[in-house]
């Protein structure tokens, strides 16, 4: 994987983490969506997200496999 | 309600839990017939076929327990918005297990480690240290065995309807917990825990996602009922906030220190199957949600004053009591027995694995026989379960409790793992006295005094314990 390539994979990998940093932000009840106070539906969102930044992984080392 | 009743109801939802128990060992056994004839290719292409659904479930069954089914719930109903933490950790242990177990898995590769001690003797080149690496996941597989029988006796307490003594629902819960663990041994676990992970998402998919909707209308309104009842379980306070962020940073490097994990890193076949198991794992984690979602909707009937709970660990088995037939209670039952019970096998073999090679052998009798070694490790795993028995009848703890202190006790040896395979000046005793350290601070934080000034003991002793190696082991690098 060339630099840039790298860059990308491990912001990929950073980015869920920055829950951590946010929580205090979403830590409140509004704005609600869809009913769901805003930590209780940041977090399930997030849960997901992370799911698809570790297929976003998966499918950039696939590639690069592929290519090599 | 009569007896007669909740005794056709009992039967009901009773037998729905053996029967599927019965089935699963049946299955597995007669897998590891048909597979022990059969080549090993065979075994691999029909590996390769079902590879990814396989793996998903198999794994997915291995990590998720008792505590997943009842704890989470449990949790949410005292606690409310601070099982988001319980959540997050377990999904951020799987962006770093993308990350740093192929790193594991190599150096177990080239140095033919199969467990984490093997790992510490060897890096570290002490006997000791793996003697007591061995010593200290054993022990601290014990709260986490400790929840499955009592979260599998909370289910059949309440799928006995009322009819079966509480003390006898653990004593049964630890017999299905000894009969699974000496199955384990014989039959194909692999094929048990595919079944095992399938009942279990169908269970929290189908049944369980409906409950909020059922009582509540749709999941707004759930939090709507929670808010007006128990507001302060909807946001985090502040002391909650520091819990929260101090338990996602420790667990979340903790999640992949438990022994029978880092086994299953090693015993990987190549580094792409550990990759796709974390991708796997992180979608199973997704599953979550709607156990808390039944958390909240027990929360909310709870402190409205229609929902009674012996422990706030029935509230999901309990949901499912009061909203479905007995046959339904009789699925979701035989969803968190088989979590309980498979996870529960897994930590027991590998605990009296761990203790009879890397502390008994290692230490006592290095001559030891491969029979007599099996014949140890026995002994071990008997004895374990029956400590962690013995505790769930006379101190029976909050579920969710009893994890954290297993996680604060593993969390321990990521110092030796990270350190060790990223800085060349550690030293062995840097590691010892450091781990010694963070065994003690997490005693002192977590069982003495839990969690002081809001911050979770095993970050406690995480701190400490880096701190001490690397104080250590810069101090013996300038001698």
């Amino acid at each position: 994987m060339g630099l840039p390539g790298k860059r990308i994979y491990y912001l990929i990998a950073f980015i869920p983490f920055l829950y951590i940093i946010l929580l205090p932000l979403i830590n409140r009840v509004n704005p609600k969506i869809l009913g769901i106070p805003l930590l209780w539906f940041i977090t399930f969102i997030w849960v997901v997200f992370v799911s698809i930044c570790i297929l976003v992984l998966w499918f950039l080392e696939e590639k690069m496999r592929y290519e090599q | 309600m009569s007896s007669e009743v909740a005794l056709s109801e009992a039967t009901t939802a009773l037998g729905i839990i053996i029967g599927w128990i019965t089935l699963t060992c049946l299955v597995g056994l007669y897998c590891s017939v048909k597979y022990r004839k059969a080549s090993a290719d065979s075994w691999f292409v029909a590996g390769r076929r079902f590879g990814l659904i396989i793996l998903w479930l198999s794994l997915g069954a291995n990590i998720y327990s008792a505590y997943t089914f009842l704890g989470l719930s449990g949790y949410t109903v005292k606690y409310g918005a601070k099982v988001l933490a319980i959540l997050m950790y377990g999904q951020l242990s799987y962006i770093l297990a993308y990350i740093i177990t192929p790193k594991l898995w190599s150096l177990g590769k080239k140095h033919g480690y199969m467990t984490l001690s093997d790992y510490f003797e060897r890096r570290f080149n002490s006997k000791a240290l793996g003697a007591l690496t061995a010593i200290i996941g054993a022990l601290f597989s014990i709260p986490y065995i400790q929840l499955q029988i009592q979260g599998v006796g909370y289910v059949i307490d309440t799928a006995g309807y009322g009819l079966i003594d509480p003390f006898v629902s653990k004593l049964i819960a630890f017999g299905l917990i000894a009969l699974f663990t000496i199955l384990g041994g014989m039959v194909s676990v692999a094929f048990i825990n595919v079944l095992q992970g399938a009942i279990m998402l169908f269970s929290i998919w189908s049944i369980c996602l409906l409950i909020p909707i059922l009582h509540f209308g749709s999941i707004g309104g759930l939090f709507e009922t929670l808010a007006t009842v128990k507001p302060s379980h909807i946001t985090l306070s502040p002391k909650m906030l520091i819990w929260a962020v101090s338990t996602m940073i420790a667990s979340s490097i903790g999640f992949w220190m438990w022994p029978n994990r880092v086994q299953g890193i090693f015993t990987a076949k190549d580094v792409r199957v550990v990759k796709r198991g974390a991708l796997a794992l992180s979608f199973f984690q997704i599953s979550q949600i709607p156990i808390i979602l039944v958390g909240a909707s027990a929360a909310a009937l709870y402190f409205s004053g229609i929902l009674k709970l012996k422990h706030v660990d029935y509230a999901l088995i309990e949901m499912v009591r009061i909203t479905y037939p007995p046959w339904i209670l009789g699925l979701i039952g035989s969803g968190a027995v088989a979590a309980a019970l498979s996870t529960a096998a897994a930590l027991l073999h590998t605990s009296g694995a761990l203790l009879s090679r890397n502390a008994y052998q290692r230490l006592l009798k290095p001559s030891a026989s491969g029979n007599e070694l099996v014949k140890i490790a026995r002994v071990f795993t008997a004895a374990i379960a029956l400590i962690a028995l013995y505790l769930a009848i006379v101190s029976p703890k909050l579920i969710v409790f009893l994890l954290l202190t297993g996680y604060a006790g593993v969390t321990q040896f990521a110092p030796g793992v990270i350190l060790g395979t990223t800085w060349k000046n550690v030293t062995k005793n840097g590691v010892l006295v450091g781990l010694i350290a963070g065994i003690i601070t997490v005693v002192i934080t977590r069982i003495i005094y839990t969690d002081p000034l809001g911050v979770f003991g095993g970050f406690w002793g995480l701190s400490i314990n880096i701190l001490v190696a690397i104080i250590v082991s810069i101090v013996e690098g300038k001698k």
